[in-house]
């Protein structure tokens, strides 16, 4: 039997206190106006852990509140995260995770795939900051900044005893 | 019946995926549309607490670890203050001369008197967490006095300068769009040739503002670095609040009007506090 107690609730408060440093202190160590995307690596971690439903719904809720944050339209940051969080639920036990590379490249691609949507979207919706911000040199600081983060972020999150996988997942 | 259960539960986490980015969707060409402003703004609110709470806190701790070395620097810095304070109280006097001299003269002139401004003072909270935005936001709300579309200045090196405009409005904080932003718009006027023309935000990917629109003829009067400046066309901005200083000069044979790159006076990156312009009433 899954284990599921505490992690819906534990994971929000996660993500949610993610959200807010990032639009808080993590805004005083930016790099040429470069926040590191706290709640992004927050989500991998648990979609990976946790498997798509979680990392789905996670996601979703992550979305929502940087979208009540930021001036970006409502349903923008919901639907990015929404995607990730299935997408790197499908990989839960299929990839083996080392403390330091896969969470680099884990949270890398993430970062590339986060940029692709913002295109996309910039493109289907008229949202004008988009389209005058893809693939410029912020892009690639964003990338490194988070992927150098990852293992880090991903060794503290290892403590929290909820987010690590159930017996069944382990299989 | 149970059959559908069944391949309603095997295949749950795609019908939420789906759901989910459906919802998302949904929302996003509403919001694109701007009909969920009441939601945002409710979300707002109640982030702000933690906002507020977050920046006094580590405000907290930084002035107390800077408060020792500050008092050896103040008690310096009181003598040189004492000095200048009287060097401004004659300064003042003049000033208040000329202030009823100008009055005087404009009375005689039948010139319309300029609006006046209430400044609200307010500090920077939180900025947007998502990297193409670029908003800011204050911890003074409808309940201090600030409404939508209000201009907000800061104050550097002396000078006052543009920081953008208010545009969510909750009941303890607010958002300001800032110049930078690709949708903030601001006519403005360079300040000696007094040439006119539009800036424009470039995200928060640039520092600089592009201002269009700048009749040729002011080619040869336009230099690098001269000020441009507000020229109150549009009602937003008061007329006169310094933008920033030219950066480079673009123009191209076959247009009529010039293209200039203009570094904002204000540092986006740095600020603590702004200040809200709210017109007096009369």
């Amino acid at each position: 039997m899954k284990n599921n107690r505490g992690e819906y609730p534990i994971s929000f408060i996660l993500l949610i206190s993610a959200v807010i440093l990032e639009s808080t202190l993590l805004y005083k160590i930016k790099i040429s106006n470069v926040i590191p995307d706290l709640s992004l690596i927050v989500l991998v971690y648990i979609a990976y852990r946790k498997g798509s439903m979680t990392g789905q719904v996670t996601g979703f809720v992550t979305g929502i509140t940087e979208d009540i944050l930021s001036l970006s339209p409502m349903g923008l940051n919901a639907f990015i995260k929404t995607f990730i969080g299935y997408i790197y639920g499908i990989i839960q036990g299929n990839v083996f995770v080392d403390p330091l590379l896969m969470p680099i490249i884990l949270v890398a691609v993430a970062t590339l795939i986060k940029a692709l949507l913002l295109a996309v979207l910039g493109v289907v919706f008229p949202i004008p900051q988009i389209t005058t911000h893809f693939f410029t040199h912020d892009l690639w600081i964003s990338i490194l900044y988070n992927s150098l983060l990852a293992p880090f972020l991903f060794a503290l999150l290892n403590l929290i005893k909820v987010l690590k996988p159930g017996e069944k997942e382990i299989r | 019946m149970n059959k559908l259960n069944y391949t309603f539960f095997k295949h749950r986490k795609g019908y939420v995926f789906l759901v989910l980015l459906i919802s998302s969707l949904i929302m996003l060409g509403i919001s694109s549309r701007g009909f969920v402003k009441k939601p945002k703004e409710i979300g707002k609110s109640l982030f702000s607490y933690f906002d507020a709470g977050i920046t006094g806190i580590s405000n907290w701790f930084g002035e107390t670890w800077n408060s020792i070395s500050e008092l050896k620097r103040v008690r310096d810095e009181l003598a040189s203050v004492q000095e200048k304070l009287l060097e401004y109280e004659r300064l003042s006097r003049d000033i208040i001369e000329l202030k009823q001299e100008n009055a005087q003269l404009k009375e005689q002139l039948k010139l319309s008197k300029s609006l006046k401004y209430k400044q609200i003072a307010a500090e920077v909270i939180g900025h947007d967490p998502v990297v193409p935005f670029s908003s800011i936001i204050i911890n003074k709300g409808y309940k201090d006095g600030i409404k939508r579309e209000m201009p907000v200045v800061a104050y550097k090196s002396g000078l006052k300068g543009l920081v953008g405009k208010i545009v969510l409005v909750n009941r303890h904080s607010s958002t300001i769009l800032p110049l930078l932003d690709p949708s903030s718009y601001v006519a403005g006027r360079i300040q000696h040739n007094r040439y006119e023309g539009l800036l424009k935000g470039q995200g928060s990917g640039s520092p600089y503002l592009i201002m269009e629109y700048v009749k040729k003829a002011a080619l040869d009067t336009t230099h690098y670095g001269d000020t441009v400046i507000t020229s109150g066309l549009g009602g937003v901005y008061p007329k006169g609040i310094h933008i920033g200083r030219i950066r480079s000069i673009g123009s191209k044979s076959y247009e009529t009007s010039m293209i200039l790159k203009v570094e904002p006076i204000i540092d986006f990156g740095n600020i603590e506090y702004v200040f809200v312009l709210k017109k007096e009433d009369k």
